[in-house]
């Protein structure tokens, strides 16, 4: 509410995705997506709050995108 | 790489390991004492003896079983470590998972000419493989094999030239003066309150009156007044002088004998006086580098280098000091270790915006402003605190003056701190993600806060640029995200930890 935090991260920085989702989320029927990076502060990153269609298309499209990487 | 050569765990380590770790748990068995004399109360002399011994022999023999069962071997591209007594463990690293072999030996391990290594893969937490202790040259064997299997992997065509390999060639050395001098640098006041606080919890034991050291020092009269211009100067020299002691035996005890070597595509580096560890940082992982210094040091040229890899175990940060004590031109041959990295020369960095002394104003002056008006109704006398409100103004000026950025072809700068000041070079390709704040405040402002995230940095304290305008904030985290998402296969590799 008084700071506004606005973090990005590169598609190609994402090591690992996760999609959790906690009880009281289930009861609202949201879900939350965790990206997690090798960085420190913000090695992980939460988008809270998304419904759970969503955040597996989220999921599918970033994972799309660093499997095309070549390793 | 066909890994069909499965490794077999068919080594252990050193015998002489039982009776070191026999000796070090030795004073944990201490707490058995009262046990003991409880016996002895009721049985007389004869039995301790025996039953001390029983003990000994009970504790070394389990010492002995975990020896036997702790066995580890190298393979092909991989180590394994069998170890457990009950339920047995048996974990493989492979070869290109491991980030870093390090070697530390403390005093009882080079009494027995042992030495502990420790295998880092980066997945967090504490070191992924400990051999404790094996010998040197066994340490040195390791090392060798891991690294000949991790560059014949990674590298392919390469034929991995262990035994070839050309011995260290030093790029900075500390000798005993640079130690002493570096540790006159290094002095810490909360090593003194530490040692007030503990001089306070055992005040009834001690035979003078701590909370006095003027009496003490002879320099108040004995029954002179407590708070005297002589006691407070007492005071505070006894401060000074503890917490300079403290920095020389800390830095002492911790970079004695420093020595960074460059070996090929590493870079070495030994320290320590009673505790020797040896650490190696692969080039191509290093993230980011940083250079501290003071207002003194910076007038006579000298400061400390330091180069962020990965996170290495015990949680700590990656970051890794490569020069405690350096000259810039020492400064300047360490870091012509790394290609991809240089620190600002030349180049003018920016200040941050105007606005940053305002903003801090605001921020640091309004509530000691408001302060000091409710205490004047009802202390008058209150008001002489508001010529000391300027000082803080200065102190933002000052900030402002010594917090720049800039940017030279892929690496950032940033530069931060009057007392203590930073100084960053991030190759741009090397930041995991980029924060803009803004707080209720620097809206109004139209300012904003760039932090950047990098593997292995610090929980806090990274390379951050405070106040910017909103517009270049904007601006620079597009080039940081640009550079940083950018797929230029070998250039940013040694941003690319994972892999």
């Amino acid at each position: 509410v008084w700071t506004q935090i606005d973090t990005t991260v590169p598609l190609r920085r994402v090591q690992h995705l996760d999609v959790a989702q906690g009880p009281l989320e289930r009861l609202f029927g949201v879900t939350r997506l965790v990206l997690h990076t090798a960085g420190t502060a913000n090695s992980e990153v939460v988008l809270p709050g998304l419904t759970r269609a969503t955040a597996e298309a989220y999921r599918d499209d970033i994972r799309a995108h660093i499997r095309q990487e070549p390793e | 790489v066909t890994d069909q050569a499965q490794a077999v765990a068919d080594r252990r380590v050193h015998p002489g390991t039982i009776g070191l770790r026999f000796l070090k748990d030795l004073p944990q068995t201490l707490i058995g004492l009262p046990a003991l004399f409880s016996v002895m109360a009721d049985t007389g002399w004869q039995y301790v003896i025996p039953l001390a011994a029983g003990a000994a022999t009970i504790l070394a023999f389990v010492q002995w079983i975990a020896w036997r069962r702790f066995r580890y071997g190298v393979g092909a591209s991989e180590i394994v470590i069998e170890s457990g007594l009950l339920s047995r463990n048996r974990r493989s690293i492979p070869f290109d998972r491991i980030q870093d072999i390090d070697i530390e030996r403390g005093p009882l391990h080079r009494l027995f000419g042992l030495a502990k290594v420790k295998i880092e893969t980066g997945a967090g937490g504490k070191a992924e493989g400990v051999l404790d202790s094996v010998t040197l040259d066994e340490a040195d064997r390791l090392r060798r094999s891991i690294r000949a299997g991790k560059s014949g992997m990674a590298e392919g065509a390469e034929t991995a030239p262990a035994l070839a390999e050309p011995a260290g060639r030093p790029i900075f050395t500390m000798n005993p003066v640079r130690v002493l001098a570096s540790g006159l640098f290094n002095f810490s006041l909360i090593w003194v309150a530490g040692l007030f606080g503990l001089l306070q919890t055992f005040e009834p034991l001690i035979p003078f009156d701590i909370k006095d050291p003027g009496r003490l020092l002879g320099l108040v009269e004995e029954n002179g007044n407590r708070f005297t211009l002589g006691a407070i100067a007492a005071v505070l020299l006894l401060a000074l002088a503890l917490g300079v002691v403290s920095g020389i035996v800390r830095t002492t005890l911790g970079d004695w004998g420093f020595r960074l070597l460059a070996e090929g595509k590493r870079l070495r580096r030994e320290r320590g006086l009673l505790t020797r560890s040896e650490v190696v940082i692969p080039k191509r992982r290093v993230q980011l580098a940083l250079f501290r210094t003071g207002p003194l040091r910076k007038a006579l040229g000298l400061g400390e280098l330091l180069v962020q890899t990965l996170g290495s175990g015990q949680g700590q940060s990656g970051l890794q000091s490569v020069a405690p004590f350096a000259t810039g031109a020492e400064v300047d041959r360490v870091m012509a270790e790394f290609p991809r990295l240089h620190l600002p020369d030349g180049e003018a960095l920016t200040r941050v915006s105007s606005r940053h002394v305002l903003r801090v104003a605001i921020q640091t002056v309004t509530l000691p402003l408001f302060v000091i008006a409710v205490a004047s109704t009802q202390r008058p006398e209150a008001v002489a605190f508001v010529p000391l409100l300027p000082l803080l103004l200065a102190g933002a000026v000052l900030r402002r003056r010594f917090h720049r950025y800039g940017v030279s072809g892929n690496l950032l700068f940033v530069q931060a701190g009057f007392w203590k000041r930073q100084l960053w070079a991030l190759p741009m390709a090397n930041a995991q993600s980029v924060s803009l704040s803004r707080s209720w405040l620097q809206r109004r402002l139209a300012l904003a806060t760039l932090a950047i995230d990098t593997a292995g940095a610090p929980g806090f304290g990274g390379p951050r640029i405070v106040d910017l305008p909103i517009e270049r904030a904007r601006e620079l985290s597009a080039l940081v995200l640009a550079q940083s998402s950018r797929d230029t296969a070998s250039a940013s590799r040694a941003g690319d930890p994972g892999s």
